[in-house]
């Protein structure tokens, strides 16, 4: 009897409960260019971010490349909030000067932090010698869940 | 019977004891008999007042994020040298950028003014099984009727089966509209400082404070500010009287209720509520409208959840009237309304059958008052107190 119940509460909570909606973990997804940039700037430079963020953990992963650059990466930070067309402040170092593509890596996020990657506020920005404000940017979007449990 | 008048009355000495004692007792104890048969009556000033958004930590209901606002819509739509133009590359805030984004109609209209002037991509609805709410169409599975348009239901976040609750899907994924999102954090915060649009509570005719199934709940506005204590909180048992108009309440929109293990809960009914908020003033319809308050223990505050249609005409009437501070609210009046209409579940149009309001939940917060009429106010004053009264009688003069 109690194993039966506690298989009807695990389904409830699985198919019905509000939190049977709940993911653990997001994905996002951005592309690099120069015109995401607020200032004006001319660069052949590309770029393309798939981030990924654990939610029970609050960690962060990601794998970024980039080619096409003006020279080599002075820096590659995550920025937020901030919509497109807006100015964030760091939130995140991903690499030290003169990083090569691909690059991967993972680091700890505050919750704060996962909310502004929720809600699309956030970006990632190249700045190299020549364009020490940034050469290429990249709004990471969400991607959408690819089950989701209803 | 006849012999007992003949008694009564054919003593004269005995008839002027008697109705001196009559006047006596009707002098002094008049106040204490009305006390001990008159019922009780509850009085309640809101302090907050919200869309009721279930809201998860890491926005379940939203897995595309949040929508988009006029900036950001205005923004992805230029020139890579108009961007740079007329953003000064970046350097002006949203606020001060906010004339050009709004006018993003197609020749050159404000779109919050003109919600059908610009296209507008599509608003991201809210995801997700549950929703705070009623059901209010009577089904079980929203299908339509002829009072209501087809729409998906919810699972009320108490475990109600078949909650309606689309301004919930509306607005769900929309930034300013959440708890702690500039529209509603503004909103509250504007009523507190100036006073406007703020709802007064009464309940009447409550004999039993815990148990009683025969109450009547009224709706008022109020024409006094709150009273804040030092801290800016809010204290209650404060007096506010009730707005009038020719001696008659502007709101005064009354529905039966029960309590049941201390909370009220109301029958429905098209109640007509005060609001202020983001320097805007409206009065807001909510039709075929159902609350439920629970008291807190000690009676001083109460918090509560009102369900029912609000109007899409309404909504837009308030949510593209915003103005700039939709730079911070990130918001697109063009997207809702669009999507208001597809969305909207109740009161169809007779003509075209396409339904004209959106099925809504609020939550609020309230602390205990006393509500103070026009009338009261007018028979306190005439009506003199039985002291007063006894002298008067005597010929002196007691006021």
């Amino acid at each position: 009897m109690t194993f039966a119940r506690g298989i009807l509460v695990g389904l409830y909570v699985l198919l019905v409960s509000p939190y049977a909606f709940a993911q653990d973990s997001r994905d996002f997804y951005a592309e690099m260019a120069a015109e995401w940039q607020t200032k004006y700037t001319e660069s052949p430079g590309r770029g393309e971010i798939n981030f990924h963020v654990d939610l029970t953990k609050l960690t962060a992963s990601w794998n970024i490349t980039f080619k096409d650059l003006s020279g080599p990466p002075t820096s590659i930070k995550l920025y937020g909030p901030a919509q497109p067309g807006a100015n964030g402040a760091a939130i995140l170092t991903f690499a030290p000067k003169g990083s090569k593509s691909p690059l991967k890596g993972s680091a700890p996020l505050t919750e704060a932090q996962v909310q502004y990657l929720l809600y699309g506020w956030t970006y990632i920005t190249i700045t190299t010698e020549k364009f020490p404000l940034g050469e290429i940017r990249g709004q990471l979007d969400v991607r959408a869940p690819q089950v989701v449990t209803q | 019977m006849k012999q007992n008048s003949k008694y009564i009355f054919g003593t004269g000495t005995k008839l002027v004891l008697a109705l001196t004692a009559f006047c006596f007792l009707a002098f002094f104890s008049q106040p204490s008999i009305a006390a001990s048969k008159a019922s009780q009556t509850l009085g309640f000033v809101v302090t907050t007042w919200n869309f009721a958004l279930n809201e998860t930590k890491f926005a379940d209901e939203c897995p595309m994020g949040m929508n988009p606002g006029y900036d950001e819509i205005w923004w992805r739509g230029l020139s890579k040298d108009d961007r740079a133009k007329y953003t000064d590359n970046g350097l002006k805030t949203r606020l001060d950028r906010y004339q050009f984004a709004i006018r993003r109609g197609k020749n050159g209209q404000d779109v919050a003014m003109n919600p059908t002037s610009a296209d507008a991509p599509p608003l991201l609805l809210a995801q997700g099984p549950a929703s705070y709410g009623m059901n209010l169409d009577g089904t079980d599975d929203g299908r339509a009727t002829s009072k209501s348009c087809k729409h998906d239901k919810y699972v009320g976040l108490d475990g109600a089966p078949a909650v309606d609750n689309q301004l919930y899907r509306l607005l769900g994924c929309v930034y300013g509209y959440q708890s702690y999102g500039q529209y509603q954090v503004n909103a509250n915060e504007n009523r507190k400082s100036n006073g406007l649009g703020m709802t007064l509570i009464e309940i009447t005719d409550v004999d039993d404070l815990k148990n009683d199934n025969d109450v009547t709940v009224t709706f008022y506005r109020s024409i006094d500010q709150y009273t804040l204590n030092g801290s800016g909180g809010f204290v209650a048992y404060s007096s506010y009287r009730t707005d009038t108009a020719n001696g008659k309440p502007r709101y005064n929109s009354r529905v039966k209720g029960k309590i049941l293990d201390g909370v009220v809960s109301t029958e429905s009914g098209d109640v007509n509520l005060p609001f202020y908020g983001n320097y805007t003033y409206m009065n807001q319809l909510v039709r075929d409208m159902r609350m439920r308050l629970e008291l807190s223990e000690d009676g001083v505050s109460a918090r509560g959840m009102v369900a029912g249609y609000y109007g899409v005409d309404q909504l837009t009437f308030y949510a593209c009237g915003v103005g700039p501070i939709a730079s911070s609210g990130f918001s697109d009046c063009p997207a809702i309304y669009k999507a208001a209409y597809e969305i909207a579940d109740g009161h169809p149009d007779p003509q075209t059958g396409k339904c004209t309001t959106l099925s809504s939940a609020f939550n609020f917060a309230a602390v205990s008052a006393f509500i103070v009429h026009p009338e009261s106010a007018t028979v306190a004053k005439t009506t003199p107190n039985p002291v007063s009264r006894l002298l008067s009688a005597l010929g002196i003069d007691g006021n």
